[in-house]
């Protein structure tokens, strides 16, 4: 038997099917529901039938959530207090390992990068035990070489926060340094030269040549940061238990709305404030791109 | 780069970049100590520093606790079968993407492998937890075996170190792909 024969005008739709069908299905059709779902109240253990439509009252609901917001701020805070530090420390990182390794190269970046590949919950749960308070490495250690009085990590609402940023840290460091190494190596060495032939100091190739020529990837670096920092969750969840800590101090957005569909049943106002956070990612996003786009040209698109 | 000739970079930057990563490598050391000591040895003062020889008894402890054989094989089957069906799903589809497919298998590998929120959303029944949501059900506020629970922690760890350390500059490579371009 003889295929009937397509005309070419359908090649494309039938190469394209496969990937278009595994969008339609796990991509398109979630998100799709999730927007319907915050518009509707709805508890999942009712079935389908028990959905209600109630407009934008998720919204209001969310809005009004004296724990969304807290959640919100905590967020901001984790993403700032691990974003930032993960710049700073990786791009002199860079630089360095750039300029001054040779053999040991391949190893230092491995061992930096090697958190990232690692799973989360494994992690999370090693940290756990480091930072416990009586008999935690990291209590002793502050102890032994500094002095310092035993510090209740996951206990106090205060401490929570930042003993979940230096595991993130910890985590996202590596990565950018490699982002950083790569970038670096499309830097020509002209520049440099030229730049020691004109009589610059050592400091100024690096203001002069090196930063501005990493902006790009800064710019990269940065949006990733805040993209990961304001959906932060496995760390956060698995230190506090699953149920944001003490005072709900280590409860970020994600794991609030992961709480209000899983553990609260309210499903409806849990993809109201997915969208929400969706919004606040996306403004953010926008802001990063304003802040590194170049001055000189006044509408042109970075990206 | 000609930074060389100045001394930029004294041998106190060396130092401080190779205690930076003794400080990266640390906590993977402490999990692998950790799985070998039994809980009392986990809390006491000093923390353990060197193996111990409590890594039986341990795992004793956490297969007592939980399905941890079956968890062990949930994990082993998501990450293989998602690898696979990637590959062949990538192969047909992106034939030009041949190349780069044993860094695109490996990669698929490790994220299903350490996968958390994707199974904590969709599993209900211990029996078919996949290791990283196992170990989280082993957490209590009250009565965590920490012994155990690092055993396995261990468990869940060691592959991927070992795929890492195998094709660390393939890994690294790969997976900042999309930003070098």
């Amino acid at each position: 038997m003889k295929l009937p024969r397509l005309s070419p005008a359908w090649t494309p739709c039938v190469l394209l099917s496969p990937f278009v069908v595994l969008f339609l299905v796990f991509g398109l059709f979630p998100l799709a529901f999730s927007l319907y779902l915050a518009f509707q109240s709805w508890e999942p253990t009712s079935g389908l039938r028990a959905m209600q439509l109630v407009g934008f009252e998720n919204f209001v609901f969310s809005l009004q959530d004296e724990w969304f917001w807290k959640s919100l701020k905590n967020t901001a805070w984790l993403a700032v207090a691990s974003g930032v530090p993960q710049h700073l420390v990786a791009i002199p990182l860079a630089v360095f390992i750039h300029s001054r390794f040779k053999r040991l190269r391949n190893g230092v970046v491995g061992a930096y990068f090697m958190p990232y590949i690692t799973s989360t919950v494994a992690i999370a749960i090693l940290f756990s035990s480091l930072f416990s308070t009586d008999y935690g490495v990291v209590n002793n250690m502050l102890a032994k070489l500094f002095g310092v009085p035993a510090i209740d990590w996951l206990g106090a609402p205060e401490n929570i926060k930042p003993a979940i940023a230096m595991i993130v840290f910890w985590r996202y460091v590596g990565f950018n340094v490699v982002l950083y190494l790569a970038a670096l190596q499309t830097i020509p060495k002209d520049l440099y030269e030229a730049a020691t032939m004109d009589g610059a100091g050592r400091l100024q190739p690096i203001f002069y040549i090196t930063l501005p020529s990493l902006k790009p990837m800064i710019f990269f670096g940065v949006t990733l940061s805040v993209i990961g920092g304001l959906q932060l969750f496995e760390e956060p969840f698995i230190l506090t238990g699953g149920r944001g800590g003490s005072d709900q101090s280590g409860m970020t957005t994600a794991i609030y709305l992961y709480r209000m569909a899983f553990d609260f049943n309210d499903f409806g106002a849990a993809s109201a404030m997915s969208w929400l956070l969706f919004i606040v990612v996306v403004a953010l996003t926008w802001l990063t791109n304003r802040a590194f786009r170049p001055k000189a040209s006044s509408s042109g698109a970075v990206g | 780069m000609k930074v060389s000739n100045d001394r930029l970079a004294p041998w106190a930057a060396y130092v401080f970049v190779g205690i930076g990563a003794l400080v990266m490598l640390a906590p993977f050391y402490f999990m692998f100590v950790f799985a070998t000591q039994s809980r009392t040895e986990n809390f006491s003062l000093p923390p353990p520093i060197w193996f111990g020889d409590d890594f039986f008894n341990n795992l004793e402890i956490l297969t007592k606790r939980i399905p941890f054989w079956r968890n062990l094989g949930w994990s082993v089957y998501v990450a293989v079968l998602s690898t696979v069906l990637t590959l062949l799903f990538c192969s047909i589809v992106l034939p030009l993407l041949k190349p780069a497919l044993g860094t695109l298998g490996r990669i698929t590998f490790i994220a299903s492998w350490k996968n958390f929120i994707g199974p904590l959303i969709v599993m209900r029944s211990p029996e078919m937890y996949t290791l990283p949501l196992a170990l989280r059900s082993l957490q209590s506020p009250v009565d965590t075996e920490w012994g155990a629970l690092m055993t396995g922690s261990a468990i869940a760890t060691l592959p991927l170190v070992i795929l890492f350390i195998l094709s660390s500059r393939q890994l690294i490579a790969g997976l900042t792909a999309a930003a070098v371009k």
